[in-house]
């Protein structure tokens, strides 16, 4: 593809994405991603089912433009609850509060928080341009794979969620095939046998993808909130200037570019995403620090590399979500769920069958980073009061909205009875040390895995050599087995716990 | 066995992956099993609940033998079940109630599972809900449900 083409795809995706329709759509996205990210307790997950029934009536470009907007606007209101409340709105912004919360302390609420925006945007503004380069290419790639391949990758992407974020890889090893199995749930589509539907109608099409993630994490984070009575104490009169200081400027520079390649690299990788970049941007910041022992007590580093790289990555993770239609995290297959009921089917053709919402869709995450630079540093003071809304009127308001956006998405009680099953399950399952997000990935993969394993099959007449005998295909498995073999390794091991540990603690 | 294994969380983990991988493999037997080149729809299943099954049987004796894993945190059934009870009000009550009342309803029931219920402002926020999301998903959204109690209708 030539330097042409890229200007051409560029400017298509400007042009859809400034339309006054779509500008609108990616504005009212960040602003209630912002408004929900900033209340604590709210993830990105069951801020995008709660505004899905928003979405049903818009084109499908301005849907996904809007729900991009509320994903990474989300991501950027949970920075700044992180910084003035010292309470994370979700994975990403853990560590910002490590460093955020101790500036606030000092009188620094105004300079972190402007950080935290100038570090999103440059890192926002990279990314996008990654995209760009690197979605026409992958797409290329992904246009050869056969079912061989795309089986082989979806197994590396299983694995690389196993590996990266659980602490124990056996327990997600198990929870990964608990979700494939409930993705097995309705009619079979080779066979149209009907499978673990005990006869109820409402399951023959399967379970609702939404109504699995409202119920593991909304609802069941809801309960585990309320079993801890909150002590908070807020920053609200004390954000003071916002201005940092030239000195605060030159110590981020680096860290925000070095946050940035980070968070870029891991928002690809299968599994990656936002909340791994942001630990992993917080490990090398305080490694090339000269005094590390600054970290943890206010040091302006720690929150511009790791909110860098939270933003890198919640925009690079779109490539194989729109390259190969293969979701490296929950949201990213929330957002595939929203192009199937738009009648997208997600892969690599979406670049050349809906060049307007591929390329409009990358330029909005840029234009949306600069809206939310523009909401959010002058009127961070409407953001703080939201934070004095108290738990209690939230989280009513939570359920019903969740019933409410369930409930819509094909006006079926059914799926309202299976958020009350997924909740129960949800906080079971925690409880008992077994996390929701792999469980997740296995349903979302499970069927489009069996389909490209049984098609694959199908081709070779039953014999398994043809796993090996592309060498995509093979050089995926080897990487697949690769990392879970060096996960029993004990020296490995230990070095995996160890990290883990620090990212809990 | 003793009282600490109990406690674990690796095995009660172990004895929910096993019940869950030897409850798909049975139920998958109503279905024909196929070969690897014909796949029937019990293939997929038979093969992943066994999985599940094995990786549970190996959780669940690491726990036995290794007694110092993590404790299973309490649980409070009574809230999860009050929080669940406000789900499943909605499920029930959205037919023949419509979306007001049963929205007024999950709110009250919901804030009733808290730890502060303070009457009057669970009122107000319940009404204030109600007629909000009626204004905002039926009004505003066009989405159809039933809005009023069935002998209000029409």
């Amino acid at each position: 593809m030539g330097l042409g083409d890229l200007v051409g795809n560029l400017a298509l995706g400007l042009a859809t994405a400034v339309s006054l329709q779509n500008l609108t759509y990616c504005f009212l996205g960040v602003l209630l991603g912002t408004l929900i990210g900033v209340l604590p307790g709210i993830g990105p997950v069951a801020a995008i089912a709660m505004l899905l029934p928003v979405t049903y009536a818009l084109e499908p470009t301005s849907a996904l433009i809007m729900l991009a907007g509320i994903f990474y606007g989300a991501q950027y209101g949970g920075s700044t609850t992180a910084i003035l409340v010292n309470l994370p709105g979700e994975g990403s912004s853990v560590v910002t509060c490590l460093d955020g919360y101790q500036m606030a302390r000092q009188g620094r609420a105004g300079p972190a928080l402007a950080i935290a925006a100038i570090a999103s945007f440059a890192a926002g503004t990279v990314a996008t341009m990654i995209c760009v380069l690197l979605a026409a290419p992958l797409a290329a790639v992904a246009a050869s794979f056969g079912p061989a391949e795309y089986f082989s990758l979806m197994l590396l992407g299983l694995i690389g969620a196993i590996v990266i974020a659980n602490r124990s890889v056996l327990k997600a090893v198990g929870m990964v095939i608990v979700g494939l199995i409930l993705g097995l749930v309705g009619t079979d589509v080779n066979s149209g046998a009907q499978r673990f539907t005990f006869g109820v109608t409402e399951l023959y099409d399967g379970i609702g993808v939404i109504a699995i993630a409202v119920g593991v994490f909304a609802i069941a984070e809801i309960v585990a909130n309320l079993e801890q009575k909150d002590k908070r104490e807020v920053f609200t009169d004390k954000v003071g200037s916002l201005m940092p200081s030239r000195d605060d400027l030159k110590t981020s520079a680096m860290p925000i570019a070095r946050g940035t390649m980070v968070g870029s690299f891991l928002g690809v990788l299968p599994a990656g995403g936002a909340v791994l970049a942001s630990f992993a941007a917080y490990a090398m910041e305080k490694k090339v620090a000269k005094d590390p022992s600054r970290f943890g007590k206010g040091a302006i580093e720690g929150v511009a590399g790791p909110e860098a790289a939270n933003n890198a990555g919640a925009q690079t993770c779109f490539i194989p979500m729109l390259t190969l239609g293969i979701p490296p995290n929950i949201v990213m297959a929330l957002m595939i769920g929203a192009m199937m009921m738009h009648n997208i089917q997600p892969g690599p053709q979406v670049m050349t069958k809906n060049p307007e919402l591929f390329w409009g869709l990358i330029a909005s995450m840029w234009i949306g980073n600069l809206m939310l630079v523009v909401l959010n540093l002058p009127l961070v003071g409407i953001w703080v009061r939201l934070l004095s809304i108290p738990y209690r009127l939230l989280y009513p308001a939570i359920i019903l909205f969740c019933c409410i956006g369930v409930y819509t998405l094909s006006n079926s009680i059914f799926d309202v009875r299976l958020i009350v099953f997924f909740g129960a399950l949800g906080y079971l399952f925690a409880k008992i040390g077994c996390e929701p997000a792999p469980m997740l990935l296995g349903f979302i993969l499970g069927p489009m895995m069996e389909e490209f394993f049984r098609r694959a099959l199908l081709i070779s007449r039953g014999d398994f050599i043809v796993f090996v005998e592309s060498p995509i295909s093979a050089g995926l498995l080897a990487i697949a087995t690769a990392l879970l073999v060096s996960m029993s390794l004990p020296a490995i091991a230990r070095w995996r716990g160890k990290v883990i540990a620090e990212q809990n603690s | 066995m003793a009282l600490h294994t109990l406690r674990s969380q690796d095995f009660w983990t172990g004895c929910a992956f096993i019940a869950l991988g030897t409850g798909t493999v049975a139920l998958s037997q109503a279905y024909p099993i196929g070969s690897a080149a014909r796949m029937g729809p019990a293939y997929f299943p038979t093969v992943l609940g066994l999985l599940l099954a094995a990786i549970g049987l190996i959780i669940l004796v690491k726990s036995i033998i290794n007694a110092h894993g993590e404790k299973v945190a309490r649980i409070d059934l009574w809230l999860l079940l009050r929080i669940l009870l406000s789900v499943a009000a909605f499920a029930v009550l959205l037919q023949p109630l419509g979306l007001v009342a049963s929205a007024a309803v999950v709110v009250m029931l919901a804030r009733w599972a808290g730890h502060e219920f303070r009457l009057g402002e669970t009122l107000a926020s319940a009404v204030v809900l109600a007629f909000g999301s009626y204004l905002l998903f039926v009004k505003a959204l066009n989405q159809t449900m039933p809005v009023w109690p069935w002998f209000l209708a029409n």
